[in-house]
């Protein structure tokens, strides 16, 4: 459907995407997550046609689409901004791209759960039913692809989880393909079929929810997804010996490994890496710890045990959750 | 439509204002009688320069004195009718110099209200320049002083400041550059001020601009005013430049802070009496000049259709009103084409474009009539021209044409564009419907200010106007300038009627929202 091959812009001096490639299938949610100043925004502003690609091709069901103007690419794009119009109302900013004939403007809204507000100034409502309007206006349009740049940025938690929700449930009920830009990974992993992680202008891993979390395959987007346990290991036949001591993996092979335990793998147990806690942080279903090995750098494990700062702890760690990167 | 935008109004700048002005310089400087060091080594005329200068320092330090607790009121305190006295305090600054002036002769000149004469003193000047940039300070400082945080100073003060301290060190220091640009604005108003000080001033007191209009059509000494002119301009430009450097200075982002009751007790009874002594203060010249109208079983008002100048005073209305219009269509056709022309390109010549734009805000009308006087005699004799007055004053309104519509384009968000592209408009409807639509509210405001500029006009107008086709402003001057209760009382009833015009478009503007649109 969407193809993006090999795009590589540059905005001023600085190179904003870098070679980056991604399709997205009909009917697909593609989350496109990674920190900021990475490419991301710039990535969907080319594919709407707002930047202009110094090399590499967009295209549509194999049509290239260099040189088609925005106007003319029936893309739908939700601005980080918003960018509603000030001097229309709702009706006539959702209005805005179609001739309303078939009522679309009020489909749009009861999509959206607006609906009866077509007369209400833009500026009387609150930060949520904004971002409503901007989306019910780019779904109005009943776009071939729809765009969203970090559409929930600006809301608190609460508010983003519900409409996190609600976006599924309306990207399913439009049926149409959606590239979804945001920083935020859980985020991503509520919305998108498959997430493609970007970083430095590159798309550096692209795969399912649980692809990612089972196999980040570089240390960058092992630690975007919060796995901070990254050590040098040798591997020798089923055991890694790392810094902390030896740990038992899934793994064949032998030979010289980037190792990461994640965080959830760890449990309390004995004859495993012995530290003393340094640090409790409370999140509800489990505690948050960092502990100071014996030997090697320090750890962090998501326990649902019970421990206090000072606790001298043995831990182990289930071998399904020792990673090998690259 | 980008491309030949800057032709309209290169062209008609070029020929109406630098070319007289040019022209100005070139007469100052090849004087066959008069050399530059002639004028400036005469003690007469250099007192003239040093009574502008001190006269505007004086009226700019009064002016502060007189309004910043004005200025402090509106923007902390909410009280009964704030918002009408938020407006208020525009009226006198929108009303033209020669009805200022009018209204106070009624109150202190011949006749006057008050017991006792003031005119012909630089009091009256500088009690009515204080009078006319009263709004100045309370809009430029108040609006400044609404978006510091008051909590700033009660931390100070929970940091051990007393409450003097803390003003000084921390609101003081915030407040600077509005202070100094409003100081700077008074300033310039003042030292440029002509109608005032020619009729208020009497026959001995002169500013440099007083002086420009006295050696150009009394005594016919192009020389003399074209080196003053000159002179001027220098003084304007510096003021200009210092302006400038406080406007970049005063681009701090500080919130909002909304107006509070003020406590019953000292805190609301000091309210009231700023509030009622700065409205008595705006408030009266007006009232004595609407009384002093209609003396005499309103004798001015029954007059108005009379020959006291070779022409009736009522048809000066008439041609007051003509040339507004045209005045205003020229200005809007050149003042929407130079915006356009800065606010798409972002060039560096059209910063530049944007910097010449703003020459004819501070060049004083009076520089404008005397460079047609000079400059506009051949290839054709374009002196007795109709045309000549609204050109003019469309020279003067422009600047505020680009003032007020520049900076709504250029802050539309290009976000909106790209908005809109993305629903399908293409580069001409997105013009159409989204950056006409938002400038479009600033553009009538213009439509609006263009106007009431035209209307009130006089420096320019005085050089312009053919004898037989008074402006009101040039009928009030003249019939000022007669002795009797019949011309005296049609200046009041002409003034009484500019002041209402000129009201009445300011408050209809005020009235939809368009005051907060752009500065001065």
């Amino acid at each position: 459907m969407l193809e993006i091959e090999n795009i590589t812009v540059t905005l001023g001096q600085r190179t904003a995407v870098d070679g980056a490639s991604l399709r997205v299938e009909p009917g697909e949610v593609m989350a496109v997550m990674g920190p900021s100043g990475s490419g991301k925004t710039t990535l969907l502003r080319t594919v709407g046609g707002l930047e202009r690609p110094d090399r590499g091709t967009v295209r549509w069901a194999g049509q290239d689409l260099t040189g088609v103007p925005p106007h003319r690419r029936h893309f739908g794009f939700m601005f980080q901004d918003l960018a509603l119009f000030p001097h229309l109302d709702v009706a006539a900013n959702v209005g805005f791209g179609v001739a309303d004939e078939n009522g679309e403007v009020d489909q749009a809204l009861a999509l959206v759960g607006l609906a009866g507000s077509n007369r209400r100034r833009v500026q009387s409502l609150s930060g949520g039913e904004q971002q409503r309007v901007a989306l019910a206006r780019s779904l109005a349009t009943l776009p071939r692809l729809l765009m969203l740049d970090e559409p929930l940025g600006s809301l608190d938690r609460p508010l983003r989880d519900d409409l996190v929700r609600e976006l599924r449930e309306i990207f399913a009920a439009a049926g149409l393909p959606v590239l979804y830009v945001t920083h935020d990974r859980d985020e991503a992993f509520a919305i998108g079929h498959r997430v493609a992680v970007m970083n430095h202008g590159r798309i550096i891993q692209t795969g399912t929810p649980a692809e990612l979390w089972a196999k980040p395959q570089s240390e960058f987007v092992a630690r975007f997804l919060g796995f901070n346990n990254i050590v040098d290991a040798t591997l020798d036949d089923g055991m890694a010996t790392t810094p902390w001591g030896p740990l038992p993996t899934t793994a064949a092979g032998m030979g010289q490994v980037r190792l990461v335990v994640r965080p959830d793998a760890w449990t309390l147990g004995s004859g495993g890496v012995t530290g003393v806690v340094a640090r409790v942080t409370f999140r509800g279903d489990h505690l948050v710890v960092e502990i100071t090995p014996n030997a090697g750098p320090t750890i962090e494990a998501w326990l649902r045990e019970e421990v206090a700062v000072g606790d001298h702890v043995s831990l182990v760690a289930d071998p399904a959750g020792v990673l090998f990167l690259g | 439509m980008k491309k030949w935008a800057v032709a309209i109004p290169a062209a008609f700048l070029g020929y109406f204002f630098f070319y007289p002005l040019v022209t100005v310089l070139w007469t100052s400087l090849s004087g066959a009688d008069t050399s530059i060091g002639d004028v400036l080594g005469n003690a007469g005329l250099r007192s003239v320069a040093w009574f502008t200068f001190w006269q505007a320092g004086l009226s700019t330090i009064l002016t502060l004195a007189a309004a910043l607790p004005a200025a402090y009121v509106v923007a902390r305190y909410d009280f009964p009718g704030r918002g009408m006295f938020r407006a208020g305090v525009l009226v006198p600054f929108m009303l033209p110099t020669i009805v200022v002036a009018a209204a106070f002769v009624a109150l202190w000149g011949p006749g006057g209200a008050v017991g006792f004469r003031i005119d012909n003193t630089v009091w009256a000047i500088l009690v009515a320049h204080v009078f006319f940039n009263f709004a100045v300070v309370v809009r430029t400082v108040g609006t400044l002083w609404q978006h510091i945080d008051p909590r700033l100073e009660e931390a100070a003060t929970m940091l051990g400041a007393s409450r003097g301290e803390a003003f000084r060190r921390v609101t003081l220091p915030l407040l600077r550059p509005a202070l100094a640009a409003a100081a700077a604005i008074v300033f310039l108003f003042s030292f440029t001020s002509f109608g005032i000080v020619l009729v208020l001033g009497g026959p001995t007191t002169a500013t440099l601009e007083v002086e420009i209009y006295r050696q150009a059509t009394a005594l016919l000494n192009f020389e003399v005013a074209a080196v003053l002119a000159i002179v001027q301009l220098i003084g304007v430009v510096s003021i200009l430049a210092l302006y400038a450097r406080f406007q970049d200075a005063a681009a701090h982002s500080l919130t909002l802070v909304p107006p509070r009751k003020p406590r019953p007790g000292p805190e609301r009874r000091a309210v009231m009496v700023v509030v009622s002594a700065s409205s008595a203060f705006l408030l009266a010249p007006l009232a004595v000049l609407v009384a002093r109208s209609l003396q005499n079983s309103a004798l001015g008002w029954r007059s108005l259709g009379g020959s006291t100048l070779t022409v009736s005073p009522i048809s000066a209305v008439g041609n007051s009103l003509r040339f507004a219009a045209v005045a205003t269509a020229i200005a809007m056709v050149v003042g929407l084409a130079a915006a356009a022309t800065i606010a798409y390109r972002k060039t560096r010549s059209s910063r530049w474009f944007d910097a010449l734009l703003m020459l004819p805000l501070g060049t004083s009308a009076v520089t404008l009539g005397f460079g047609f006087l000079v400059a506009l005699d051949a290839p054709i004799d374009l002196r007795s021209w109709w045309m000549l007055v609204p050109i003019a004053h469309a020279l003067v309104a422009i600047p505020f044409v680009v003032r007020l519509v520049a900076p709504v384009v250029r802050s539309i968000p290009p976000r909106l564009r790209e908005a809109a592209a993305m629903l399908g408009a293409s580069p001409a409807q997105i013009w159409r419907r989204v950056d006409v639509p938002i400038a479009s509210p600033a553009a009538l405001a213009a439509t609006g200010f263009a106007f009431a500029v035209s209307m009130g006009e006089f420096g320019a107008t005085a050089f312009t106007a053919r004898p037989d086709a008074p402006t009101v402003p040039v009928a009030i001057f003249r019939l000022l300038a007669r002795p009797g209760a019949i011309p005296f009382g049609q200046a009041m009833a002409l003034s009484v009627m500019l002041m209402v015009i000129t009201a009445a478009i300011v408050g209809g503007l005020d009235r939809a929202r368009f005051g907060q649109l752009g500065r001065f």
